[in-house]
């Protein structure tokens, strides 16, 4: 019975040596807004994933649970070999708990036949910067 | 004479702009990489395994580092698929997380001073440099059940977080 299963393609990465997820800076600095007690967070990222062109956009507290932030995409379409500048816009009363701004890699449903490795990049909002 | 005034003139001023500053900055960066492909072998009608042995393929996941201790690395094998045929019945999961290249000999230390919960294994990414990860996985169908014919989908997740 199980020679009939089609296990050949059950794939948990792409055979390729040109996937990577990058994201600066890993300590971002706090800016102001132009919006009151809003600050702004800049970031860059840069894929080089061939079988990705979507990420998420997340701010976690320290255990990485969920936090309200502002983007202006929470999913960010990045084309292959392509860098994309963000802003992330937190409030300032959620300063003291906000921690990780992370983009996390997303595929869309029709490639899931052929599924990567999901790739999740953080930067670090330390306290010294707030 | 005029000429020759003018010329010695042109002579005698100072070479503008004869050198160039190059400026270069390495900032604390991660980069993920997927390496290599997985793939499950079904050595039994109810397993699917990554291990060589089963005829399966581990996944090898690399990262890059820039500056030492500045990340931590998360790698998590799957624990469920993310797609698959309809299964009436539950999936046992396990798995693991081995370092097997290095670009610094002082990164021999990872494994031994890796933490596993659950089903994530941490690495404290001491070194600047890459480090390639495999990740064994293992999905057992009910006891005597064979898995569904189709196609069986699963994920590692890798994360970079900065310490």
């Amino acid at each position: 019975m199980y020679t009939c299963i089609k296990i050949g393609s059950i794939i948990l990465g792409l055979a390729s040596s040109a996937n990577a997820h990058e994201q600066t800076p890993a300590y971002p600095k706090m800016k102001y807004s132009h919006v009151k007690n809003i600050v702004k967070y800049e970031l860059s990222l840069f894929n080089q994933r061939e079988d990705v062109r979507y990420y998420q956009v997340a701010l976690f507290d320290k255990d990485f649970n969920s936090m309200p932030f502002s983007t202006k995409y929470r999913i960010i379409k990045v084309d292959y070999k392509e860098k994309v500048n963000f802003d992330v816009y937190v409030r300032k009363s959620d300063l003291d708990e906000a921690t990780y701004i992370c983009t996390i890699s997303k595929m869309v449903k029709e490639r899931s036949s052929r599924p990567v490795i999901a790739s999740m990049i953080c930067s670090k909002i330390k306290e010294e910067t707030k | 004479m005029k000429y020759f005034i003018v010329a010695c003139t042109a002579l005698a001023s100072p070479a503008f702009a004869s050198s160039v500053d190059i400026v270069g900055n390495v900032a604390a960066k991660c980069v993920i990489q997927s390496a290599k492909a997985g793939v499950y072998g079904n050595p039994t009608a109810d397993v699917l395994s990554t291990s060589p042995s089963d005829g399966g393929v581990l996944p090898v996941i690399r990262i890059d580092v820039a500056i030492a201790d500045t990340y931590v690395a998360n790698i998590t094998y799957p624990t469920s698929f993310t797609s698959s045929p309809s299964l009436t019945d539950s999936v046992a999961w396990t798995g693991s997380t081995a370092v097997t290249q290095t670009s610094d000999a002082g990164m021999s230390g990872y494994d031994a001073a890796k933490t596993v919960a659950g089903s994530t294994t941490t690495y404290n990414l001491t070194i600047a440099g890459s480090t390639w990860f495999s990740t064994a996985s293992t999905a057992t169908y009910a006891v005597n059940k064979p898995f569904t014919g189709g196609t069986y989908v699963a994920q590692v997740t890798a994360s970079c977080i900065p310490a």
